[in-house]
C-alpha cells in the first residue's frame, strides 16, 4: 500500500551543517517512559513511517527547539545495546546508518542499578548524550535518593530528574535539550554511532555499580507499595482470571456504551449529507455514475467513517489498560494455557480486544515483540467474533430460532470462534515456534494521563482512516462493478459469479444469490445485511420475512458458520498486511479461513442433511 | 536447587543461569545473574509463570526457564 503521507516516506535529505535539521534520537529500555516523554514532547506532530532500510515503524516529528528545527526519532525500547532481539537490532542498524546529533536517553529511576549499564553503552558510541531520569515521582515514593551534578559528572554528559506523566521539571528539560546543539558542535556531530568505541569496553556492568555507588541511594527495604497489595488480588491464582474477565467485559461494555450510540449518530450524519448535499450534487451526472458514487464509493467509505467513535473510544480504553500496566498481569495469568498453543499470554488478549473489532486487535499485537509469536496471533483474531458479525447473527437467530433457541445459537457461534482460533493455534503452532525467552517485566501501576490516552487514540484512528481511504475504497468500487456491471441487464458479473461458485456453495447449502451477500460481507460484514435486503429486493425491515421463507435453519446455521469463519472483512486483510509487513501472509491468512469456513460448514451441512435423512 | 522450585516469599542468590548466550544477556538486562539476590513474589494457576523481584523490578518467567537457574538459599 502506498502511503499519501509524503512526510514520512521520502527520507528527509541528511543535515549538513547550519540550517537544516537536527536529529535527536530517543534511547531507553522498554517500559521507562520513553513514549509518553516523545508524545510530551511532540504531541500530534508525530508520524509513524518506515525508516529508510528498514521494514520497522518508527514514530518521529519534527518541533521546534530553540528556534531550530530538530527531528526528534522514537527508537524501539531495547535492554542492551549488544543483544540479539529484532529490536535491539534495529537501534544499532539506525544509530550506525543515520548520523545524529545526540543521543536522549530515557531511564526509570526507580530500576537505575540494572538501566545504568545501557546508559554508558550508548555514552561509548562517541555522541553527545543527555540523560532523562525519569519516573521521578516514583522515585520519590520508593524513597529514592539521587545526586543528579555528581552522576553528571561522573558520566561526564547531563543528567536531568523528571516525570514525563506529569510534566515535573518539564521547562529544564527542555532547557537542555536546546543545549544539546552547542554540544553536537562541540563535539564535530551530526555523525555515525561509533560501535568500535563500544565493542572495546567490555563489560559495564562494574563500571555502571562503581559510577552509581553513593550518588544514586535505593532504600533496602522499600514501603509496602500499593502496587503489591493491588497485585494480591490481581494476581491471585484462583480470583485473577475471573477478575480479569469481569474487567474485559467491561471494557467491551463501555466501548459499546459509549461508542454505538456515537456511531449511529455519525451514521446518521452521513446519510444525511448523502441525501442533501452528494445527491443533489451529482444529479446532473449519468445514472450509472451516480450510482458508482452513491452505492459504490460512498456506501463503502461512509459505512468505515460510522466505526470512527468506537475505535477513538476502545484505543482510549485501551491506552488506559495498557499504559496502567495491567496487561502484564493478564498475561501472567493466561500464560499457562496459551502457552501450550504456542503462544503467550498477550496473544489472548487480544483475542479478547478482537471481540469489539479485529482491525485494533490486530494492530494491537505489536506489543508483542517476536515476529513468529505476532504471525501466529495474527492468524487466531480474525475467528473473535466481531460486533459486525454479532449483528448479522443477531439477525438470522431471531428470525429463525424461537426467543428459547436463539440466545443458545448465539453462545454456540462464541463456541466455534474459541475453537476456530484454537484450532488454528494449535496446527500452526510448530510452523510459527517461537523460541524467545518468555521474560517480561511486571511495571508498577500508572495511571496515565487523559492527553496520552486520547492522543493514541487520535493516532489510531489516523491510521484507520488512512487504511479506509486506499484499500476499502478499491474493495467497494470492486464489488459494485460486480454487481452493476453488465448495467441494467440480468445477469450481471455477480449473479454470473454466483452460478460460477455453485460447486463451491452447494455442499455447504448456500444458494447463489446469497455469493453476492458473501461477496460484500468480505469488503465489511456491516453490509451483509443491507445487501440481502438488495439481493431479495425488500427494505431491511422485511428481510426476516424472507429469509424464514427461503432459508431452513440447517442452511441458515451453515451461513452463519461460513460467516463467522471466513475473511472478517477488507480492514482485517489490510491491517493483517500491514502489520506483517507480507502480502503473502495476508494472502495466506484469507486463504486458511476460507477453506476452514467451507470444511466447517460442509461437515455441519452434510452431517446435519445424513442425520435427517 | 532450581529456581522453580523456591516457594514464593522465599529469597534466594543466583549461582548460575544454565541457558543460550542470548538468553543469558536478556536476563543479565533484567538483573538476573550470578550473584544477584531475588525473591518469588507469586506463582500462577496451572503451571503458568513465576513473578520474581530483583531489588525494585518485578519480572515474570516461564518455570521452564526457572528450571535452568540454579540459586542457594542464604546460610
Amino acid at each position: 500500500m502506498t502511503s499519501p503521507c509524503q512526510k514520512c516516506h521520502t527520507p528527509p535529505p541528511l543535515p549538513k551543517g547550519k540550517g537544516t535539521a537536527r536529529k535527536l534520537a530517543i534511547v531507553g529500555l522498554p517500559n521507562t517512559g520513553k513514549s509518553t516523554f516523545f508524545n510530551r514532547l511532540t504531541g500530534l506532530s508525530q508520524r509513524v513511517g518506515n525508516w529508510p532500510g528498514l521494514t520497522v515503524d518508527l514514530a518521529r516529528a519534527r518541533i521546534l527547539l530553540g528556534g531550530r528545527m530538530v527531528e526528534v526519532v522514537d527508537l524501539p525500547g531495547i535492554n542492551d545495546l549488544s543483544g540479539y532481539s529484532e529490536d535491539e537490532e534495529v537501534v544499532r542498524k539506525v544509530l550506525a546508518d543515520t548520523p545524529f546529533d545526540a543521543l536522549v536517553v530515557v531511564t526509570n529511576g526507580a530500576q537505575l542499578e540494572r538501566q545504568w549499564r545501557l546508559v554508558l553503552q550508548l555514552k561509548a558510541l562517541g555522541l553527545p548524550v543527555l540523560v532523562l531520569v525519569n519516573m521521578a515521582d516514583e522515585m520519590k515514593q520508593f524513597g529514592i535518593t539521587l545526586d543528579e551534578a555528581a552522576l553528571a559528572q561522573r558520566l561526564d554528559a547531563p543528567v536531568v530528574r523528571m516525570s514525563a506523566r506529569k510534566g515535573d521539571n518539564w521547562v529544564s528539560v527542555l532547557a537542555h535539550l536546546t543545549a544539546l546543539e552547542t554540544m553536537a558542535d562541540k563535539e564535530g556531530a551530526p555523525h555515525r554511532a561509533d560501535f568500535n568505541a563500544l565493542a572495546a569496553t567490555g563489560s559495564l556492568d562494574k563500571v555502571a555499580t562503581e559510577m552509581l555507588d553513593t550518588v544514586y541511594r535505593v532504600p533496602p527495604i522499600l514501603p509496602p507499595a500499593l502496587t503489591q497489595r493491588v497485585d494480591h488480588y490481581l494476581m491471585h491464582p484462583w480470583f485473577g482470571l475471573p477478575i480479569f474477565f469481569l474487567m474485559m467485559g467491561l471494557l467491551f461494555q463501555a466501548t459499546y456504551e459509549i461508542g454505538k450510540p456515537l456511531q449511529t449518530l455519525m451514521g446518521a450524519g452521513l446519510d444525511g449529507l448523502r441525501d442533501y448535499s452528494l445527491r443533489p450534487l451529482i444529479a446532473p451526472l449519468p445514472a450509472i455514475v451516480q450510482s458508482l458514487l452513491v452505492d459504490g464509493v460512498w456506501s463503502g467509505v461512509s459505512t468505515v467513517l460510522t466505526f470512527v467513535p468506537i475505535l477513538f473510544v476502545f484505543f482510549t480504553l485501551m491506552a488506559l489498560v495498557e499504559d496502567s500496566g495491567y496487561l502484564a498481569r493478564a498475561a501472567f495469568l493466561m500464560d499457562a494455557l496459551m502457552a501450550r498453543l504456542g503462544l503467550d499470554g498477550r496473544s489472548f488478549v487480544m483475542h479478547l480486544m478482537g471481540f469489539g473489532c479485529n482491525v485494533p486487535a490486530i494492530m494491537g499485537t505489536r506489543i508483542m515483540r517476536e515476529r513468529n509469536m505476532r504471525l501466529l496471533s495474527m492468524l487466531t483474531i480474525p475467528f473473535s467474533l466481531c460486533s459486525a458479525r454479532l449483528q448479522v447473527f443477531l439477525f438470522f437467530s431471531a428470525a429463525l430460532f424461537s426467543p428459547h433457541v436463539a440466545p443458545w445459537v448465539l453462545l454456540s457461534l462464541y463456541v466455534m470462534s474459541f475453537a476456530a482460533a484454537i484450532l488454528t493455534a494449535w496446527l500452526f503452532r510448530s510452523r510459527f515456534r517461537s523460541d524467545e525467552l518468555f521474560v517480561m517485566e511486571v511495571p508498577p501501576y500508572r495511571l496515565p494521563g487523559i492527553r496520552h490516552m486520547t492522543n493514541r487514540a487520535v493516532g489510531e484512528v489516523r491510521g484507520f482512516l488512512h487504511l479506509a481511504s486506499t484499500f476499502i475504497l478499491l474493495g467497494v468500487v470492486l464489488v459494485w462493478v460486480l454487481t452493476h456491471i453488465p448495467a441494467g441487464s440480468y445477469p450481471t458479473l455477480a449473479d454470473a459469479l454466483g452460478a460460477l461458485m455453485a460447486p463451491v456453495l452447494d455442499p455447504i447449502g448456500i444458494k447463489h444469490e446469497l455469493s453476492v451477500a458473501l461477496l460484500f460481507g468480505f469488503v465489511a460484514k456491516e453490509i451483509l445485511l443491507g445487501s440481502m435486503a438488495v439481493i431479495y429486493n425488500v427494505p431491511e425491515s422485511g428481510l426476516g420475512a424472507v429469509v424464514t421463507a427461503q432459508l431452513d435453519w440447517v442452511s441458515a446455521y451453515s451461513f452463519m458458520l461460513f460467516t463467522l469463519i471466513y475473511v472478517p472483512c477488507l480492514s482485517t486483510i489490510a491491517a493483517i498486511r500491514k502489520e506483517s509487513k507480507s502480502t503473502g501472509f495476508a494472502v495466506f491468512s484469507t486463504l486458511w479461513s476460507l477453506l476452514l469456513a467451507w470444511c466447517v460448514s460442509a461437515v455441519f451441512y452434510q452431517g446435519t442433511r445424513w442425520l435427517q435423512g | 536447587m532450581l529456581l522453580a522450585h523456591l516457594t514464593p516469599d522465599t529469597a534466594a542468590c543466583v549461582v548460575q543461569v544454565d541457558l543460550s548466550a542470548e538468553a543469558c544477556q536478556r536476563l543479565s538486562a533484567f538483573g538476573v545473574v550470578s550473584g544477584a539476590v531475588l525473591r518469588v513474589e507469586r506463582q500462577a494457576a496451572l503451571g503458568g509463570p513465576l513473578e520474581i523481584r530483583i531489588g525494585t523490578t518485578h519480572i515474570m518467567l516461564r518455570r521452564s526457564t526457572a528450571e535452568a537457574i540454579t540459586v542457594e538459599l542464604p546460610a
